[in-house]
């Protein structure tokens, strides 16, 4: 019996709660109401925190394994790995992160690294684009044309020649596109308040990873 | 026909690579004209009383053609207005991105803790953005570099959103601008910029539209027309050429294969 309500309802109890407080603070302006959420505001940064924490343990669990059973397509990666974060994780420690050394690290290898990568992307997504994105029917070929008037829409040569598509695509982006953007988000606003609704209320419990 | 439709990826990337390395040995200058959202988002900071306090929630990571240009650029003209800036980043990443921005800003020369104050990544995302702006120092109680923020002359007068004149969402992720529009500039009726990538843009439309930001870069293009503004031809502008070329001949490339993948449709009667 005491094992049911630590496991099943003092979380229920907190979450409904906690989320009582921080959905009122919204609407309610009542100090009570304000402050709890704000106090609330800054335990998600400690529990983030600690999230991280949580997932630098879950990598060396992920990536230690390859590495014990030593499989042959897995290892080097996952030492790579693992050597990288013990270095930064080291550097950070000893010089601060914000240190000289952190920075050499993240100027030449970290921000190198990631430029490269965005690079590397432009290159795949322009092969993709022209051998792949076929109009092979009416939804693609609206799709098609739509992808056009928008990549013209950023150079600006076409404006010269063809300011009627110009304007075109401002209509197209200012009049439909923001149309359909905002029933997506008036759809996703209110499935996730039906969502939050059965969550605080302990109608769904899926999130405590299982059923009592 | 045949070719053209089944192009193979080597001849692609050769094509991309001549035309992103020639305009960079060989620059040339490519007239922009400028359009509405970065001439406002140049007007409303121009007409910042100097000492105004603008929030900049910067999601910058490399030194890209797109985002990294317009931190810049937007920096120097805060710097200009004699503006106090207050940086918070969402990705640890961005506490790098951000130095870089205000180095090449020049805003070494201001005084920090005064001038500008680099708060650094802050964990917890959303949730915690929601607090911050109600009790900026009790959420992020040190900056970036661990220096105590409650000591600080600007936060001796800046305690919360209510606080701030201006609040610039820029970045290409999420939570980035969306966040800033539906946490801050929203509930609290604040005065709102924005800076995304071309990709992320399409998403910020509504926001436009609605009037959320009064002004927006939009990708490097809508750097390219900012930089023009400012009169200063930074990153953005040096490098728009490679982008503007890819621009035409990706157009050219997708028509080329779409006509000829029709018409081999075309030949077998429509049967693909």
């Amino acid at each position: 019996m005491m094992s049911v309500v630590l496991r099943k309802y003092i979380p229920l109890v907190i979450v409904g709660v906690l989320g009582f407080f921080t959905i009122f603070s919204f609407p309610l302006d009542i100090k009570v109401f304000t402050d709890t959420s704000t106090q609330l505001g800054s335990w998600v940064m400690l529990l983030a925190s600690f999230a991280l924490g949580i997932g630098v343990i879950n990598l060396f669990i992920v990536h230690g394994h390859p590495i014990m059973k030593k499989d042959k397509e897995k290892w080097p990666y996952s030492a790579a790995l693992l050597l990288s974060l013990i270095i930064v994780f080291l550097i950070g420690i000893v010089d601060s992160v914000t240190g000289p050394s952190y920075k050499f690290l993240y100027d030449v290898i970290i921000g190198a690294g990631l430029l490269t990568l965005t690079a590397l992307r432009g290159f795949f997504m322009f092969s993709a684009f022209t051998r792949a994105y076929k109009a092979r029917n009416l939804e693609g070929g609206v799709m098609l044309l739509a992808t056009l008037f928008v990549m013209m829409y950023q150079v600006p040569i076409f404006d010269s020649f063809l300011p009627q598509m110009s304007e075109f695509t401002k209509w197209m982006l200012d009049v439909p596109f923001v149309g359909v953007t905002r029933g997506f988000a008036m759809i996703a606003g209110i499935a996730m308040t039906i969502m939050a609704f059965k969550m605080l209320s302990g109608m769904d419990k899926s999130w405590m990873g299982r059923e009592e | 026909m045949s070719f053209i439709e089944n192009i193979s990826r080597r001849f692609v990337f050769a094509v991309l690579i001549v035309i992103v390395v020639i305009p960079l040995l060989f620059p040339f200058p490519l007239p922009v004209p400028v359009g509405q959202h970065a001439r406002n988002y140049y007007n409303v900071i121009k007409s910042l009383e100097p000492r105004s306090v603008v929030l900049y929630g910067l999601e910058v990571s490399t030194r890209d053609a797109e985002n990294y240009p317009q931190e810049v650029a937007t920096l120097r003209q805060l710097k200009e207005q004699k503006a106090v800036v207050i940086f918070y980043n969402f990705f640890q990443t961005s506490s790098m991105g951000t130095i870089w921005g205000y180095e090449d800003a020049g805003y070494l020369e201001l005084k920090y803790g005064t001038d500008y104050v680099h708060l650094g990544f802050v964990p917890g995302e959303e949730a915690t953005l929601a607090s911050f702006v109600l009790d900026m120092v009790g959420v992020k109680p040190v900056d970036h570099f661990q220096n105590p923020t409650t000591t600080m002359p600007i936060f001796q007068y800046v305690h919360t959103i209510n606080d701030v004149d201006l609040v610039i969402g820029s970045g290409g992720g999420m939570p980035g601008p969306n966040s800033w529009a539906k946490l801050v500039i929203i509930p609290y009726n604040k005065l709102g910029l924005l800076a995304v990538t071309a990709g992320q843009s399409t998403t910020m439309y509504d926001y436009l539209r609605m009037g959320v930001y009064k002004g927006a870069l939009l990708g490097q293009r809508g750097c390219v027309e900012y930089e023009t503004l400012i009169g200063q031809a930074g990153r953005a502008t040096q490098l728009f050429a490679p982008l503007y070329l890819a621009h035409i001949v990706l157009i050219g490339l997708m028509v080329a294969t779409n006509v000829a993948f029709w018409y081999r449709l075309s030949k077998k009667g429509g049967k693909q």
